[in-house]
């Protein structure tokens, strides 16, 4: 998957792409020069140590919510701020099957 | 052999399930809003669920125990802290742009840890479980046929034990004996509702094809879109025979996704390079015979080389979840007899037919009933005839479930001493005459009896009117004499036709054996 | 009359509409002229609401009339920076992709300050969605420090501290990410408070970075930040992440704790490593002569190394970008906010809404946050960063083992000048030297004025405490403040 590498312009491309962004091409350029002193910096850490690899999220707590029915929002208020709505819903233009 | 079945054996299907349930939680995974089916779109949704900035998930307490209890079902090694994972892909049913979802840190298995494993009701073979995690869904998408999709976010959110099995099943069979056997546990542990109409059980499998008797695994297909028992049984026969057909032609499948569609003949494979494509009169050569033809296809969506970067990283709004020894010994021990444990003791120790032991153990809710009337000292025999038979067929009729019966256990037990009893009214009566007016009327079995003057026969009306059938057929004597048992049923027969089947046949035949042994006396 | 109303502490203004010797409508009349005065030169809010802050300074009047108490922040005008959501006002977090976005609910933090009687007063200006040091990167345009006009008020809380600093509210929230509250607070001359993460509730928030964020006051003295705190502080069933602090949160513990300040027998930590990066000589003469104020005041000095010093930068881009490249990942166009013109499909779509939504920096942190989070790179990038935090979080609490706080510089320079760093990341990102820590550490730090500079541009001082020891911090903030004797100076006039 080098193809994703954001020092390249193909790869900042890939990236954008990915991320569902519209760059152009000045932008496309200013990430890649970017990006690539950006990831000296960080490539300055030591490499990471897989028996550490565990995720940083604080002790374990019991934030948990009992299982009880709260009011919704007035459909109304759901769609208020949609930019297209049809049928009840969010309109997007047509998407095909599955994922 | 037909050259179909001749082909066919000599390769070997193999399947693992990869299956969505819903949990029977009464609001969703991270907010209040109710689980539901159906209704308006977007009423029930929330800030929360419809991904409003600043909005943040609280874990549902429930759904959490709902999935530690599948996961202990089959066996699997449960983590005593359990973390989330974000799953990130781009789809408009997708409210936040990424689903909360378990990689690393599942509830049971995974990560090479023991993932249990479930033991199939019919053929008693052992699938392997490889994990189990829960994750949110996504809501639904309506297409218009204008152009345009209309997102409904009624269901994002609402709670998902993802089960995930090995390759583990060998043939359509096995594949639907899974299906059963999970729909059976997971509504023994009360967890799903696991109607697949309305979604709550979703099932995709992993098909890969194999020479006969090779020991490595195939490319496998992943099948979306199963919408039905039949819809899985159907694609993976088809699936077969496609990934089979490709073998056959020197071909080999590739590993991809596709979606069923069930309602096409013809094989569609856009997508696929030319190389890849089965032949189409082979593959239909080697499906399954059906009546009418053949009908529904797998149909290309993506190859792996496609697959999307899900770029999966720990939740950072959840914190990890302990789960304490104690809490886990308590889901434990907790957990209800499941289907298959219950379905042995009813064949072996109570020794009703494996027939009826099957039919005890599918229904919810049977074999609470059942359960109840041996607690009520009714025989298990007869406990069981009453709760497959009439109560069964009722409940049917007025499609109700167990739970909801208008009889209670107490009211079956007491119709069951009332046909005990020595009190005149036959079995043959009692369901013909009171079992109707308790069933409709709410009245318990002594009640309709008193408020209707049900009686049996006397017993001297019985004495007269089987010695009258006696007078009258000298040949069934003649038989019954000759040691010919079956020649009862005769003067029994005319005894209750004289009757109008209101005697009790165990009062008949105790008359007939007096005459008999009158008569013998007499020779 | 009603400007000296506007130069107030929050407690006094308090105190006087709760006698009902002032009226929360006067308090609130006085610090809107102020703001209608200086905003030309400032532009520190994004909209007033002032209808809305109406309305409920009327209703703390009405409560006060009827012989109730509205509250310890009775009146008291709130400037709320514009990635905090309230209920029917607009909210942008300063991007376009959310311009005219209505949230259908309100923040906790905001809630609770409303609830003890403070009156929003309007959004504060901020970089867009956080991302930034100079308030610059907002779609609004920039603010500008109130004490220099051509310069940059710091970010991304850039509206919350000018402000504060000019004197349009004694109060505002901030978020602080990677020093989002502090170091603006520093470059404006305020008091800035990062709480221990999971102290004050997140909910309505708008995330950039979810395990970094915290939300946070900002007033011109500690004992306005403390009044504050204790209102915000204490866990919320809607954030998983918020937590139960080990003394109550009901008892007042900040009011308390600065009532009580100081710094007799306190040790102080200074970290050679802070000092050494200061690139600004008048900075680190300011907090020199800051540290020498303290040990007059009694407390000791003690000199703790952090080696991991340098892996908090990059530590800090990697979690970052990482987290917000999921959580603006909701941006798409679809419920709400901003959709591009006439889409030819779905994909379409989505590139566009968020290519022309977003801006720049927003942009340039999603591309590395992908990448970094992405198949084949996570464990050399993301895993990475991780390990570096746990180091930066371990060498952190060793440090503070033997002292009562760390202090250092808030900012490694003064106010610098629009645009001077705007089209150079690395060195915008540099600022946050001594900030970050805090952040990937989950620890409370404060930011307090130190001194001027020749130019007459604050400087700041940073404090970073133990996990909960929020009260305290504020105290020897307090005791700082008192040692220090700053002359009171008043920008904009």
């Amino acid at each position: 998957m080098t193809e994703l590498d954001p020092r390249t312009p193909e790869g900042i491309a890939a990236l954008a792409r990915l991320a569902r962004l519209a760059l152009d091409p000045e932008e496309a350029r200013a990430f890649g020069d970017h990006m690539g002193r950006m990831l000296r910096w960080i490539e300055s850490l030591p490499p990471a140590r897989p028996d550490l690899g565990e995720a940083l999220a604080g002790p374990p707590r019991r934030t948990l919510r009992a299982d009880r029915v709260r009011p919704s929002l007035p459909p109304e208020e759901s769609l208020a701020g949609a930019p297209e709505r049809a049928a009840g819903g969010f309109r997007v233009p047509a998407v095909l099957p599955g994922e | 052999m037909s050259a179909r079945a001749q082909i066919l054996g000599r390769y070997e299907l193999v399947v693992g399930m990869e299956v969505h349930a819903q949990l029977a939680t009464q609001s969703k995974l991270f907010c209040g809003c109710a689980v539901g089916f159906g209704g308006p779109p977007n009423t029930r949704t929330c800030p929360v669920c419809l991904g409003h900035p600043g909005t943040l998930p609280v874990l549902n307490a429930e759904a959490f125990a709902m999935v530690h209890r599948i996961a202990l079902a089959f066996g699997a090694d449960v983590r005593d802290a359990t973390e989330f994972d974000r799953k990130n892909y781009f789809y408009p049913d997708l409210p936040k742009g990424y689903q909360i979802s378990q990689l690393h840190h599942n509830v049971g298995g995974g990560d090479g840890r023991e993932g249990g494993r479930l033991q199939l009701l019919r053929s008693g073979k052992f699938v392997r479980m490889h994990n189990v995690h829960l994750e949110e869904d996504a809501g639904k998408l309506l297409h218009l046929g204008d152009g345009g999709s209309v997102v409904d976010l009624n269901r994002a959110g609402t709670p998902l034990a993802e089960i995930v099995t090995y390759p583990d099943l060998r043939s359509v069979e096995e594949v639907d004996d899974f299906m059963d056997t999970l729909t059976e546990v997971l509504l023994a542990l009360e967890v799903c509702r696991c109607r697949m109409q309305e979604g709550n059980l979703r099932f995709e499998a992993s098909v890969s094809v194999r020479p006969r008797g090779a020991e490595f695994l195939g490319p496998r297909t992943e099948i979306k879109n199963l919408n039905s028992y039949a819809a899985v049984r159907r694609a993976v026969a088809y699936e077969f025979a496609r990934q089979v057909a490709l073998l056959e032609a020197g071909a080999s499948p590739r590993q991809e996704t596709r979606l069923w569609d069930p309602e096409e003949a013809v094989p569609y494979e856009q997508g696929v390079p030319p190389a890849r494509r089965a032949d189409p009169a082979l593959l239909a050569s080697l499906l399954p015979e059906v009546e009418g033809g053949w009908r529904g296809r797998t149909q290309f969506m993506r190859a792996k080389e496609d697959a999307h970067d899900y770029r999966y990283f720990p939740e950072p709004d959840l914190p990890p979840y302990a789960v304490a020894p104690e809490q886990l010994d308590a889901w434990r021990t907790s957990l209800p007899e499941l289907p298959g444990a219950r379905r042995a003791r009813y064949a072996e120790e109570l020794g009703l037919p494996q027939k009826a032991a099957e039919a005890l153990t599918r229904e919810r809710g049977l074999a609470a009933v059942f359960e109840q009337l041996l607690a009520l000292e009714v025989p298990a025999a007869a406990a069981a005839n009453y709760v497959l038979n009439p109560l069964q067929a009722a409940l049917k009729e007025r499609g109700l479930s167990p739970a909801e019966s208008p009889v209670s256990p107490e009211r079956l037990a007491e119709l069951h001493s009332l046909i005990e009893e020595d009190n005149g009214l036959s079995r043959d009566l009692v369901f013909k005459q009171v079992w109707p007016r308790v069933l409709d009327e709410g009245l318990s079995p002594r009640e309709a009896v008193a408020k209707y003057g049900i009686e049996g026969a006397s017993s001297d009306a019985v004495v007269a009117a089987t010695d009258a059938a006696w007078a009258e057929n000298p040949r069934a004597v003649r038989d019954l004499l000759a040691g010919k048992k079956k020649a009862a049923g005769a003067i029994v027969g005319a005894v209750m036709k004289r009757l109008r089947g209101q005697a009790d046949p165990r009062a008949i035949h105790a008359r007939i054996a007096e005459l008999l042994a009158q008569t013998r006396g007499e020779d | 009359m009603s400007d000296a109303l506007c130069w107030q502490s929050a407690g006094t203004l308090a105190a006087a509409v709760r006698r009902g010797e002032r009226s929360a409508v006067e308090v609130l009349e006085a610090h809107l002229d102020r703001a209608r005065a200086v905003e030309p030169r400032l532009g520190a809010f994004v909209r007033l609401c002032e209808e809305r802050a109406r309305r409920a300074a009327e209703e703390i009047d009405r409560r006060v009339a009827g012989g109730e108490d509205p509250g310890p922040l009775a009146g008291v005008p709130l400037g709320v920076k514009d990635n905090l959501c309230v209920r029917g006002v607009e909210t942008t977090a300063a991007s376009r992709i959310l311009s005219g976005y209505l949230p259908p609910y309100t923040a906790t933090a905001v809630a609770r300050l409303e609830a003890a009687g403070a009156v929003v007063l309007g959004k504060l200006n901020l970089d867009e969605f956080a991302m930034g040091s100079s308030t610059e990167t907002s779609a609004y345009g920039p603010t500008r420090n109130p004490w220099d006009p051509e310069r940059v008020p710091g970010g991304s809380s850039g509206g919350s501290a000018a402000s504060v600093a000019a004197g349009e509210v004694p109060l505002s929230l901030g978020s602080d990410t990677g020093g989002s509250i502090r170091q603006p607070a520093a470059l404006c001359g305020c008091v800035g408070v990062k709480p221990t993460y999971g102290l004050v509730s997140r909910y309505g928030l708008i995330a950039f970075a979810s395990s970094l964020d915290q939300v946070g006051p900002l007033a011109r003295t500690c004992a306005d930040a403390a009044l504050a705190l204790d209102a915000l502080v204490g866990p919320d069933p809607r954030d998983a992440t918020s937590a139960s602090p080990p003394w109550d949160p009901a008892a007042r513990p900040f009011a308390a704790a600065v009532a009580a300040a100081s710094l007799e027998g306190r040790t102080l930590g200074v970290v050679p490593e802070y000092l050494e990066r200061t690139a600004d000589p008048e900075v680190r003469t300011a907090v020199e002569k800051a540290l020498g104020a303290a040990e007059r005041a009694g407390a000791r000095l003690r000199e703790v190394s952090l080696r991991s010093a340098d892996e908090a930068i990059p530590a800090y881009q990697i979690v970052s970008t990482a987290e917000a490249s999921s959580n603006l990942a909701r941006y798409d166009g679809v419920r709400f906010g901003r959709r591009c013109a006439a889409p030819k499909d779905l994909e379409d779509l989505y590139a566009r809404t968020r290519g022309e939504g977003f801006g720049r920096e927003v942009k340039r942190r999603i591309v590395l946050g992908t990448f970094v989070l992405s198949s084949g790179f996570y464990e050399a990038y993301y895993l990475r960063g991780q390990d570096a935090r746990r180091r930066v979080r371990a060498d952190l609490l060793a440090a503070l083992d033997d002292v009562d706080a760390l202090v250092g510089p808030t900012s490694p320079v003064p106010a610098f000048r629009l645009g001077e760093r705007l089209d150079d990341p690395l060195a915008m990102y540099s600022v946050d030297v001594f900030s970050v820590s805090a952040n990937l550490a989950g620890l409370p730090a404060l930011s307090l004025p130190c001194g001027f500079t020749a130019a007459g541009l604050p400087v700041g001082l940073q404090l970073t405490g133990r996990p909960f020891a929020d009260p305290d911090l504020l105290a020897l903030g307090r005791g700082l403040e008192e040692a220090l004797a700053l002359p009171k100076r008043r920008p904009l006039p």
